[in-house]
C-alpha cells in the first residue's frame, strides 16, 4: 500500500505530510500495528483511509456516529485542506488509487479508470471501530471531569472575588459617617501627636542641659584636681631643693663576699692541716726524746681558725703572733731532729743494708758458712741478727728526717694563708661599705613622691586640655578658668533644678513611645480613610448598577453550583452514594453521563457480545442509559474480552474479496483478547481475498511513529 | 486543566436552570475570562456596550 498526502489545518496554520513509516510501509494483508504518543498522527492514517474510501458517504450501521463527524469533517474546506494519492492492491491483482487534489473532489481509480464511490462497498468492506474497555473509561472520564470542575471552579471563585470586591467599592457602599469619624480622629490624632512631640522636645532640652552640665562639672573636677596636684608637686620640688643630694655609692655585691668568705674558709681548714702536721711531728719525736715543752707551747694558742673571726679586727693579730710562737717551736723541733740524726748508725744506715746484704746472700753457701766459723769462729746467722737491729735502729731514724722536712715550709706556708685570709677580708670589707637595693634615704623619698605628683599633674593637664577642646565649641567659652566654669555652671543648675538625667531620659523613652503609638494610630486612620475614601464616585446609570448587582449574583450563584458539583465527583469515585435532590445535581449527572458516553463513541458491548448505543451514564445508579429506552448495569458491560469477540464477530461476518479492518486506540484491550482478533483477521487471508488491518495503540514510553506488523 | 466544553456544558446547564438571558450569559463568560483583572470602570464600559 502506498500513502502519501498533505494535510493543512488553516486555524492552526500547520501543515502535515505522512513519514516513511506510513508512506510505503503499511501492507496488504497485514495486521499493521501504528505506535506512538498522542498527537502523532495515528488515527488521521485511519481517519484518512476511512475518507478516501468514502466510508462517511456509504456509513455501515455499526460506524459510531463520533468516528462519523471525525471523518466528514474533512469535506470542511474553511478549516481542512486536504490532498492525498493511496494506491491498495486488491485481491484480483488490481490497483485501486484513491486520490484528491488540495480543492478538488475525492476520486476512486481501479486500473487507471474511474470508479464510482458507491461501487467500492462492493469490492472492498471498510471496518472503522474504538474498541475500549467501558468500565477503565468511565474511571478515566470520572478524573478528568474532577480536574475539568476544579479547573472551571478556579475562575469562578476568582470572578466571584474580584465581583464582591467591585461591588463593595461602588459609592452606595461608601460610609461618610465612618470617613467623617475618621477624619476627626485624625486630627485629633495629629493635634496630639504635636503636643507629644512638643513635650519630647522639651524633654530633649532638659537632658541636654543636664549632659551639659555633667560635663561642665567633669571639668571643674578636672580642672580643681589638676590644680591640687599642681600645689603637691611645687611642695615635693620646694622640699627636695632643701634636702642635700646623697653621694653617688656603688652597689655591693652580696655573692662577691660570698665568694671571698668561701675561700677564707678554705684557707683556715689549710692552716688548721698545717698545724696538724706539727702536732704529728711532735707526736712522731716523742719517741725518740722528750718534747713536752713544745706541746705546752703550742697550746697556748687560742683558737682563732672560725672563718666569722677572720673578719674581727684582732684575728690577724693573732695569727701572726701564733706563726712567730710556730717558728720558734719548729725550729726547736728541728734542732731536737738534727740532735737525734747526729748518730753515726743513722749515718751508715745504707752500708749497714748494703753489708747486711752481702752476708745474707753469703749464708745460703753452706761451705763459706762452715769455712767462716771454722776460721773466723763467726756465726754468720748471729751477725745477720745482729745487723738487723742496728738497721731497725737506724731505720726509725728515718721518721725523724721526714719530720725535720716536712717543718721546713710550716712557718712560710701559715703566713702565706694569713695574707690571702687578709686580702679576701680586705676586699669583704670593701664591698659591705658599697650601698644596698633596699636603702634609701629622705632625698629619694621627696625625689620619687615630686616625680609622682609631677606626672599626676600632666595627666590631669591633658585630660583637661582633650575635655576643653571638645566643649569648647560648644559653650563658646574658655572653660579651663574656673570663675567661668562656675557660672555656667550655675546658670546651668538653675535651669536644671532639681532634675535627675536618668529619670529625664524615662521620661523621654516614655513620650517617644507615646508618640510611636499615636502616629501609628494616625497612620492607621489614615489608611482606613483612604479606603473608604476611594470607593468611587462614579457616574453609573441605576440600569447599569442593577446589571453589576445582577451579574454578582449570577457569578456568586455559577461559583456555588460548580463547588457543589465537586461532592458527586468525588463521591462516585469514593464509592459512596450520590443524592440526586436538587434539580441541578441530577442535571450535573446527565452531563457527566453524556461525557462519558460519547468517550465511549455512545456504545458499549454487553457480555453476550452484543453492541448497545447509548445515550448517557448515570453516575447515581451505575447505569448505563441506551438510545432505546433501556438502561444497563455497569456490571453486566463487557470490558476487553467482550470487545474482542465483538471485533471477531465483525470480522467474521465480512465477506467481501477486499477487507479493510482500522481499530483506533487498541491499548485497552489486553494481549490474549488481542490475539483473538489478530487470528480472525489472518484467516480472512486467502488467495481469493485480501485482508488488511490497520491499528493505533499509545505508546507513552516512546513517542515517535513506529509500524509493526502483528 | 480547563475544558472549554465541559465548562460550556456547565454554563449551560446553569444559563437555563436560572433563566439567564443570552446577554447575562455574555456577560457571565466575559467576567469569567477577565478572572480578577478588571475594574469597574471597564466593567460599566462592557456592559454599557454590549447594551
Amino acid at each position: 500500500m502506498k500513502i502519501d498526502y498533505t494535510l493543512a489545518i488553516h486555524s492552526e496554520n500547520k501543515q502535515f505530510n505522512p513519514k516513511e513509516e506510513i508512506k510505503s510501509h503499511i501492507s496488504e494483508n497485514q495486521v499493521n500495528l501504528i505506535t506512538a504518543g498522542n498527537s502523532n498522527g495515528k488515527t488521521f492514517v485511519l481517519n484518512l483511509l476511512s475518507y478516501a474510501l468514502f466510508l462517511d458517504a456509504n456509513p455501515s450501521k455499526s460506524l459510531p456516529s463520533k468516528i462519523l463527524s471525525r471523518i466528514s469533517k474533512f469535506n470542511n474546506v474553511e478549516e481542512f485542506a486536504l490532498e492525498y494519492s493511496i494506491e491498495i492492491k486488491l485481491a484480483n491483482g488490481h490497483n485501486l488509487v484513491l486520490s484528491k487534489a488540495a480543492n478538488g473532489e475525492r476520486k476512486a481509480e481501479v486500473n487507471n479508470k474511474p470508479y464510482g464511490h458507491k461501487n467500492l462497498t462492493s469490492i472492498i468492506d471498510v471496518i472503522y471501530d474504538v474498541p475500549s474497555d467501558p468500565v477503565e473509561r468511565i474511571t478515566n472520564v470520572i478524573s478528568s471531569v474532577d480536574q475539568w470542575n476544579d479547573a472551571l471552579l478556579d475562575k469562578t471563585k476568582a470572578s466571584a472575588y474580584a465581583m464582591g470586591q467591585l461591588v463593595k467599592s461602588l459609592k452606595e457602599n461608601r460610609n461618610e459617617a465612618l470617613i467623617q469619624e475618621l477624619q476627626e480622629q485624625i486630627i485629633k490624632g495629629e493635634k496630639r501627636k504635636a503636643e507629644l512631640e512638643k513635650e519630647k522636645k522639651e524633654i530633649q532640652e532638659s537632658i541636654d542641659s543636664l549632659e551639659d552640665l555633667r560635663m561642665l562639672k567633669l571639668v571643674r573636677q578636672k580642672l580643681l584636681d589638676k590644680n591640687a596636684a599642681l600645689v603637691k608637686m611645687k611642695g615635693y620640688k620646694s622640699d627636695l631643693d632643701k634636702c642635700p643630694k646623697p653621694e653617688k655609692k656603688a652597689k655591693r655585691n652580696d655573692q662577691l663576699i660570698k665568694k671571698y668568705r668561701a675561700a677564707n674558709s678554705e684557707h683556715l681548714l689549710e692552716i688548721q692541716i698545717t698545724l696538724k702536721v706539727i702536732s704529728d711531728a711532735i707526736t712522731t719525736l716523742s719517741e725518740h726524746t722528750n718534747i713536752s715543752h713544745f706541746t705546752k707551747r703550742l697550746q697556748a694558742k687560742p683558737d682563732y681558725t672560725s672563718s666569722i673571726e677572720t673578719e674581727e679586727n684582732d684575728w690577724f693579730e693573732l695569727h701572726h703572733s701564733y706563726t712567730k710562737v710556730v717558728d720558734e717551736v719548729i725550729n726547736d723541733i728541728i734542732n731536737s731532729c738534727d740532735k737525734i740524726l747526729d748518730n753515726p748508725a743513722a749515718q751508715e744506715l745504707s752500708s749497714l743494708k748494703r753489708i747486711h746484704s752481702v752476708i745474707s746472700a753469703s749464708s745460703k753457701l753452706t761451705s763459706l758458712k762452715n769455712l767462716l766459723s771454722e776460721k773466723m769462729n763467726l756465726d754468720v746467722e748471729i751477725l745477720l741478727d745482729q745487723l738487723s737491729d742496728i738497721i731497725d735502729d737506724a731505720t726509725k731514724f728515718n721518721e725523724v728526717d721526714a719530720v725535720k722536712n716536712n717543718l721546713k715550709n710550716i712557718g712560710n706556708n701559715l703566713r702565706n694563708l694569713g695574707s690571702s685570709i687578709f686580702q679576701n677580708v680586705k676586699l669583704i670589707n670593701a664591698e659591705k661599705t658599697k650601698g644596698t637595693e633596699a636603702s634609701s634615704n629622705k632625698y629619694q623619698e621627696i625625689y620619687d613622691k615630686w616625680v609622682q605628683a609631677e606626672q599626676s599633674f600632666n595627666r590631669l593637664s591633658n585630660e583637661l586640655a582633650d575635655l576643653v577642646l571638645k566643649l569648647r565649641k560648644h559653650f563658646q567659652v574658655n572653660a579651663t578658668e574656673l570663675k567661668t566654669l562656675e557660672n555656667n555652671i550655675n546658670s546651668l543648675q538653675r535651669i536644671c533644678k532639681e532634675k535627675s538625667l536618668p529619670l529625664t531620659k524615662d521620661k523621654l523613652v516614655d513620650v517617644t513611645r507615646k508618640l510611636k503609638d499615636q502616629d501609628t494610630k494616625v497612620n492607621s486612620n489614615k489608611t482606613k480613610l483612604s479606603i473608604e475614601d476611594a470607593k468611587r464616585d462614579l457616574d453609573i446609570k441605576p440600569e447599569t448598577l442593577g446589571v453589576i448587582k445582577k451579574l454578582q449574583t449570577d457569578i456568586m450563584m455559577l461559583n456555588n453550583n460548580v463547588l457543589n458539583f465537586q461532592k458527586p465527583i468525588k463521591k462516585y469515585k469514593t464509592g459512596q452514594t450520590i443524592e440526586t435532590n436538587h434539580i441541578e445535581d441530577q442535571k450535573f449527572i446527565e452531563i457527566v453521563g453524556e461525557i462519558i458516553a460519547s468517550s465511549l463513541n455512545n456504545f458499549i458491548i454487553r457480555s453476550g457480545g452484543e453492541k448497545k448505543e447509548i445515550s448517557s451514564f448515570d453516575i447515581s445508579t451505575d447505569k448505563f442509559l441506551c438510545v432505546d429506552g433501556s438502561s444497563i448495569l455497569k456490571s453486566e458491560v463487557s470490558t476487553g474480552i467482550s470487545s474482542a469477540t465483538y471485533l471477531t464477530q465483525v470480522i467474521n461476518n465480512s465477506n467481501k474479496p477486499n477487507m479493510l479492518f482500522l481499530f483506533d486506540e487498541i491499548g485497552d484491550i489486553s494481549e490474549s483478547s488481542m490475539k483473538i482478533v489478530v487470528e480472525a483477521i489472518k484467516q480472512k487471508i486467502t488467495s481469493d481475498s485480501t485482508c488488511t488491518a490497520v491499528m493505533t495503540r499509545v505508546d507513552h514510553s516512546d513517542e515517535t511513529l513506529k509500524l509493526a506488523y502483528l | 486543566m480547563e475544558n472549554k466544553e465541559y465548562s460550556e456544558k456547565i454554563i449551560n446547564l446553569f444559563c437555563e436552570s436560572n433563566n439567564i438571558s443570552d446577554d447575562e450569559r455574555g456577560l457571565i463568560e466575559k467576567v469569567l475570562s477577565l478572572g480578577s483583572e478588571f475594574n469597574v470602570e471597564e466593567l460599566i464600559k462592557i456592559i454599557e456596550n454590549e447594551d
